[in-house]
């Protein structure tokens, strides 16, 4: 397609994701021209296109282009999220945002309130969840296939992570928070999806004001299940999902083409990989980030719900909420006795 | 005072500028190469800002109006060189009054096995690319000394402790098998936990004596490979039988011919053996051969010596796994060196005390790793199937 056909789309920040993830996603989509970039940088903005040989309207003001665009790509700082998609959907437009919604449920909520009353569409960018292997666990963990689960447990740690251009991943308040957010969002809006939203939940992090680098959060549900995460920016870990359920253990390392992998309770020496008979949902030759623009560009034609709905992702910063509203202080005292402050 | 930590996202830097917070000292400058790294200090809340130290301009901006500057950066070859230069002349540019560096023992290269290293001993011949860098390193901060600058040059032998990189590295090749002891583990293993490094750095913005010459800082016991073993075993989540290889074994297996098949190969692949570093500890053991080893070594010249070796020795090439072994021929290779490193000039210069002993400093490591990698916790056997 790519002709006057195409869905207009207008990405809103030129960072690191957008350059990436949607913008080689928007290119390769048949669906989808890119017409407008908006950065407050725009020297950014200019390089992203030039790199990507294109000519979309580059523009400091998201005011300017939003008469131009079908839906907008929302990629800047997480405390901007808000006010833009705001913006957007004031003026009509559709949007895109990338994970998290937005820093707080008030925010969230005024987003979800403003696409209902605009009868537009606001997707939230978990693109984990176009992942066939998250689609398959989802399946089966709805049809009952492991009988009841017991417990589950998650990691994901690298040493650092994206440099951001703006470098607001330092900042708690661009970012909602600390690593909880950045890395551990992902996942808490899968487990959601997966097994509800926890009764009882709580938090250790290591933050001394700054966002925190590593968090240890830990959930429990009415029917027994336990679950705990751990999500680390100073610790490499070997990411991934482990569940016990009656029938099995799963084990699920984190990535686009990693099996599903069971154990089978009663025969705990086979390992068995389980995938669906009638092939992915979703391409596997095509990447996550392409198929969330294009869910997302079939829920504003189509006028239906996309994948990852607004109300969930308000659902993920709830979460977050509740987690950082009952934190309690990691330990960090492995120098204590050596360090005595100067007098 | 206003303190300027370049390399502040790495390991050194990290735990420098930990330490000087849990001293309460407020008045810090940390700068890190790209925002990704900043983590472990972004959870203070402090104002991190990224310097590339290759722009001279950037630089010069972020050392004006400090009054100490600390240097622990590490990258490719134009940070360590470009960056340095634009470090050193921006401090003196400055009237910076106090330059830190940090250095490390591998300017020394391969000394004779089971000496106890001091910091006048001559470098070797045969240096690692790193070694060589260090070294070039030193003598330019040397010669910034001489114009002017107020530096203090400390050299750390492998780094302990929390966040331990070289720890971890060792941990995983005990887990996985790879790791082997020579001779039975009781090789010396020269170390300095990271907090007892960040004390030297400490004192070392404020000693008297500030003359570039290099001080090496360690935690001052000196424990076998085995006493190290021992400690991370529990960690590994298996019992202690690490196996071990002899000396000449793990000779053979670090040393890599230079043409396999070939006579002058062969004659090479004999002749690392004989002039490997630990041959001189092997010779001067055998009752027979100790005459004559002492002849030769006490006799002919330095210069004499070197070319022997040179000739005879083993090629060095760039640390690597060898295929064919499943053991770590770089954990061999640093068991071989079996040097200890003198901390008197760092007791004497800076009035340096180790606050952490080798037992203190893998404590403080068995927590970190406790708490941050959530081992023992209730999910640790399950993630581990991962």
């Amino acid at each position: 397609m790519n002709g006057d056909d195409a869905f207009r789309l207008g990405l809103i920040g030129s960072g690191l994701i957008t350059a990436e993830a949607h913008l080689p996603a928007a290119i390769a989509s048949p669906l989808i021209r890119v017409s407008a970039i908006v950065d407050t940088v725009p020297s950014h903005a200019e390089r992203l296109a030039e790199s990507a040989g294109i000519r979309p309207r580059i523009s400091t003001r998201l005011g300017e282009v939003l008469h131009e665009i079908d839906g907008a790509l929302i990629a800047t700082p997480n405390h901007t999220h808000a006010p833009l998609a705001l913006e957007c959907l004031a003026a009509g437009v559709p949007v895109l945002v990338e994970k998290p919604l937005a820093t707080s449920v008030r925010e969230g909520e005024a987003i979800a309130r403003a696409a209902r009353e605009s009868q537009r569409v606001a997707a939230v960018g978990y693109c984990t969840r176009f992942l066939e292997n998250v689609l398959f666990m989802s399946t089966l963990l709805e049809s009952k296939f492991f009988g009841s689960v017991r417990r589950f447990a998650y990691q994901f740690g690298a040493v650092g992570g994206w440099s951001s251009l703006s470098g607001f991943h330092l900042d708690r308040r661009a970012v909602g928070g600390g690593a909880l957010v950045t890395v551990g969002t992902h996942f808490l809006d899968r487990m959601i999806r997966w097994f509800g939203y926890p009764d009882e939940c709580g938090l250790e992090d290591d933050s001394l004001g700054g966002p925190e680098a590593n968090a240890l959060a830990t959930f429990r549900y009415a029917s027994g299940l336990e679950g705990r995460a751990r999500f680390s920016r100073t610790i490499a870990l070997q990411p991934g999902f482990v569940m016990e359920a009656e029938r099995g253990t799963v084990l699920l390392r984190e990535g686009p083409s990693e099996p599903l992998r069971f154990r089978p309770a009663d025969h705990p020496i086979v390992e068995c990989r389980l995938i669906r008979p009638g092939g992915p949902v979703y391409a596997e030759d095509r990447g996550m980030f392409e198929h969330q623009l294009e869910d997302f560009v079939g829920a504003c034609r189509e006028h239906r719900e996309p994948r990852v709905s607004v109300e969930q992702g308000v659902e993920v910063i709830r979460l977050v909420e509740d987690l950082y509203s009952r934190r309690t202080s990691m330990r960090t005292d492995w120098y204590d006795a050596a360090r005595r402050p100067v007098p | 005072m206003r303190t300027a930590v370049f390399g502040a996202a790495g390991f050194i830097g990290a735990s420098f500028v930990e330490h000087l917070l849990a001293k309460g000292v407020q008045d810090i400058r940390p700068y890190i190469h790209s925002t990704g790294g900043g983590w472990r200090l972004s959870r203070y809340g402090l104002d991190l800002r990224a310097v590339d130290i290759t722009d001279r301009k950037q630089v010069r901006e972020a050392i004006d109006g400090c009054t100490h500057v600390v240097n622990a950066t590490y990258g490719p070859k134009d940070v360590m060189h470009g960056g340095l230069e634009n470090l050193l002349a921006a401090s003196l540019a400055s009237g910076v009054g106090r330059y830190v560096h940090i250095s490390s023992v591998s300017v020394y290269g391969d000394c004779e096995p089971g000496t106890t290293l001091r910091e006048d001993a001559a470098p070797t011949e045969e240096l690692t690319d790193y070694g060589r860098m260090k070294l070039e390193q030193d003598q330019r901060v040397e010669a910034s000394c001489r114009k002017g600058l107020p530096s203090v040059v400390l050299a750390p032998p492998n780094i302990s402790g929390a966040y331990s990189p070289f720890l971890l590295r060792v941990l995983s090749a005990v887990r996985k098998g790879s790791l082997a002891l020579v001779d039975g583990g009781q090789l010396p293993c020269s170390l300095v936990d990271v907090e007892n490094l960040a004390c030297a750095m400490e004192r070392a913005l404020f000693c008297d004596q500030a003359d570039a010459r290099r001080i090496f800082v360690t935690d001052g016991d000196t424990p076998t490979w085995r006493d190290l073993a021992e400690r991370l075993a529990p960690l590994a989540g298996r019992p202690l039988s690490i196996p071990t290889v002899t000396r000449g074994q793990a000779q053979a297996i670090t040393t890599v011919p230079v043409k396999r098949g070939s006579l002058s190969g062969t004659l090479r692949s004999v002749g690392s053996i004989i002039a490997g570093p630990s041959t001189g500890a092997i010779l001067r053991e055998d009752p027979f051969l100790s005459g004559g080893y002492r002849f030769l070594n006490e006799r002919l010249p330095e210069r004499a010596k070197r070319r022997l070796k040179a000739l005879l020795g083993p090629r060095r090439e760039p640390a690597r796994q060898v295929r064919a072994e499943r053991f770590d021929a770089d954990l061999l290779r640093v068991q071989l060196r079996a040097v200890r490193h003198s901390s008197e000039a760092a007791k004497s210069v800076l009035a340096y005390q180790p606050a952490l002993s080798f037992g203190e400093s893998m404590e403080a490591f068995f927590l970190w790793y406790t708490v941050t990698h959530g081992f023992e916790s209730d999910s640790w056997s399950a993630l581990g199937q991962l």
